[in-house]
């Protein structure tokens, strides 16, 4: 699986949003996407998930023009997960976990014994299968963004991008979610994840795509673009040192 | 409970609601009467069944699967309990098309004209409230929306009955606005039916795009839902099944909104799965509502089913607009 942008640029209303961005990227990566809030990592997510159109430029994968991919064949290649993600109707976690196979049902069939197998590994690897029957409602809000992963996990699609999974988690949720990242890249998926908890990138992400206003000013090994002198540029912020990946352990 | 096992138990009670309303009333029927009725009996209770009971009985099946199809289908695209027909102004919409057709006499044009201005006006109304409210409406700006959908049909229904060129006019429109199935026959049924079919056959390709739409619309959109092709299928199936019921029964309120909250916890909550149950459920309804008002209509006297169901479905509405988060009231 390749991904490719190049000198993409889109923008709302007059306000660029992303400008001249180009990367490319295969399977078995994860890429961070890290910058100051509106420095267009949500937008570039959007873009790679088809769900907005470049302006300029062109975003080809394996060799298709993001464009030309029909929104079926698209949804089984691509897994979005939005920021602040919700359910609107208190449905059991099964249930939501379940729409992630929407893109691979048939018209009006039910799911078929290899949805419902997907659904089973997603609740796994996301460790909510003893939540499976819970109504959503009811879940606090470490198990809902669990469960919107899951759901995520669910379309067993091979480009998977995610907006903050980690927001407003707590520490252990937080590496759990990276964790499971890490599990998803190592089976192959490429994983594009805008994350601002810059320890959590230095620690899981093969390479961090640093955005400022748009462009992105430097793509290499969290190392290396997460430097001392990059972080003063972008945020405005003092890292003595460079960012150092978080030392934190899950418990066992 | 199953889904499946659901949906039989609503049919079955749809047909004991069914039999309710066609022997029960001012004249006990019984069962051979039907036999009769079917065979093209003369007597009169095969003619009080064939040419009252039965027609009354199967409109009012169509016209409230009709709206508990569309209710369900609006609550789950908006992603909100509070989307009803009626509610957010359909209803009102479709009426005003089809006094208009009254109005201006155009009905004796074809018995089609009524309807279709039903559901012409019914689609105009949707798409105004997706203009006014947008997609994205909570539940405050849906109501308003709808309020001002509804407002603008009222008023325009109002000028219409204001400007009748005379009384006989005037209370024709003002009763059937009411809601009723008494004056329903073969005839209305069968330019009626067709049309809440079509209606109901739209918004049955609507479930798998309804439940993915529970995660909003970008998680929707990635789950390779078309959203403008989903909204046309929604405005126009909504016109279809409201506006042809409303075409021949008049404005029966509240039937979308009571349906689809009662069922929703029985189906785990998901929208695509609430719209047969909820067609079912509209139907037994209407049934059992049609049936009361006849039960207790004196001679000359009769309580229109539209007031029955908006004296049931008000408070019921007042209820729900509490018990919501943040709620509004």
């Amino acid at each position: 699986m390749r991904l490719q942008l190049s000198s993409v640029g889109f923008g709302y209303r007059g306000r660029t949003a992303v400008r001249a961005v180009g990367f490319k990227a295969s399977g078995g990566e994860i890429i961070a996407l890290v910058g100051p809030n509106g420095a267009g990592k949500s937008s570039l997510l959007r873009l790679c998930a088809g769900l907005l159109d470049p302006a300029r430029g062109q975003i080809v994968l394996d060799g298709f023009d993001l464009r030309e991919l029909a929104p079926g064949q698209r949804a089984r290649r691509i897994a979005y997960m939005p920021p602040d993600g919700s359910s609107a109707w208190p449905m059991p976690v099964r249930r939501i976990v379940a729409l992630g196979r929407v893109p691979h049902l048939k018209p009006l069939r039910r799911l078929t014994a290899e949805d419902e197998a997907a659904i089973d590994t997603a609740l796994d690897r996301a460790g909510i299968a003893g939540l499976a029957e819970r109504p959503f409602d009811q879940l606090s809000s470490g198990e809902r963004a669990r469960v919107l992963l899951a759901r995520a996990l669910a379309t067993q699609a091979d480009l998977i991008l995610l907006d903050e999974p980690t927001a407003a988690l707590d520490p252990r949720h937080q590496l759990a979610v990276m964790d499971i990242l890490r599990a998803e890249a190592n089976r192959g998926a490429l994983v594009i994840v805008a994350a601002h908890a810059l320890d959590l990138v230095a620690r899981y992400a093969d390479r961090a795509l640093l955005m400022q206003e748009g462009r992105i000013m430097a793509d290499a090994p969290p190392a290396q673009s997460l430097s001392e002198a990059h972080i003063a540029e972008v945020f405005g912020v003092v890292a003595p040192g460079g960012i150092t990946p978080t030392p934190l352990r899950l418990t066992d | 409970m199953k889904t499946l096992s659901l949906n039989l138990l609503l049919a079955a009670g749809l047909l004991a609601s069914l039999a309710a309303s066609l022997f029960l009333g001012d004249a006990r029927l019984s069962l051979a009467s039907l036999g009769d009725a079917l065979a093209g009996g003369e007597d009169l209770p095969a003619l009080l069944m064939r040419e009252l009971r039965l027609p009354r009985a199967l409109l009012g099946l169509v016209v409230g699967a009709g709206l508990g199809g569309a209710g369900a289908v609006l609550q789950g695209f908006f992603r909100n309990p509070l989307a009803d027909p009626g509610v957010i102004g359909v209803s009102a919409s479709a009426g005003l098309g089809a006094v208009a057709a009254m109005y201006f006499g155009v009905t004796a044009l074809g018995v089609l004209i009524l309807p279709l201005a039903a559901v012409a006006a019914a689609g105009l109304g949707v798409s105004l409230l997706l203009f006014l409210a947008g997609p994205r409406a909570s539940a405050t700006t849906l109501i308003l929306a709808g309020v001002a959908t509804g407002s603008i049909a009222t008023a325009l229904t109002a000028l219409l009955m204001n400007l009748a060129p005379n009384p006989w006019a005037l209370a024709e429109i003002a009763y059937w606005l009411m809601g009723s199935l008494q004056d329903a026959s073969w005839t209305e049924l069968r330019f009626a039916t067709p049309i809440v079919l079509a209606g109901l056959g739209l918004l049955a390709l609507t479930p798998r795009a309804l439940d993915a739409l529970s995660l909003g619309e970008e998680s929707a959109r990635s789950l390779g839902v078309d959203l403008r092709r989903l909204r046309l299928i929604v405005v126009g199936g909504t016109a279809l099944a409201v506006g042809g019921g409303v075409a021949v029964a008049g404005a029966i309120g509240f039937v979308g909104l009571v349906v689809p909250h009662l069922l929703r916890p029985l189906v785990g909550h998901r929208p695509g799965a609430l719209i047969l149950p909820s067609m079912l459920g509209g139907a037994i309804l209407i049934e059992l509502a049609d049936l009361a008002t006849r039960l207790v209509s004196g001679p000359g006297m009769p309580l229109y089913l539209g007031v029955l169901t908006a004296l049931i479905g008000a408070p019921f509405f007042l209820w729900l607009v509490r018990s919501l988060p943040g709620r509004a009231v």
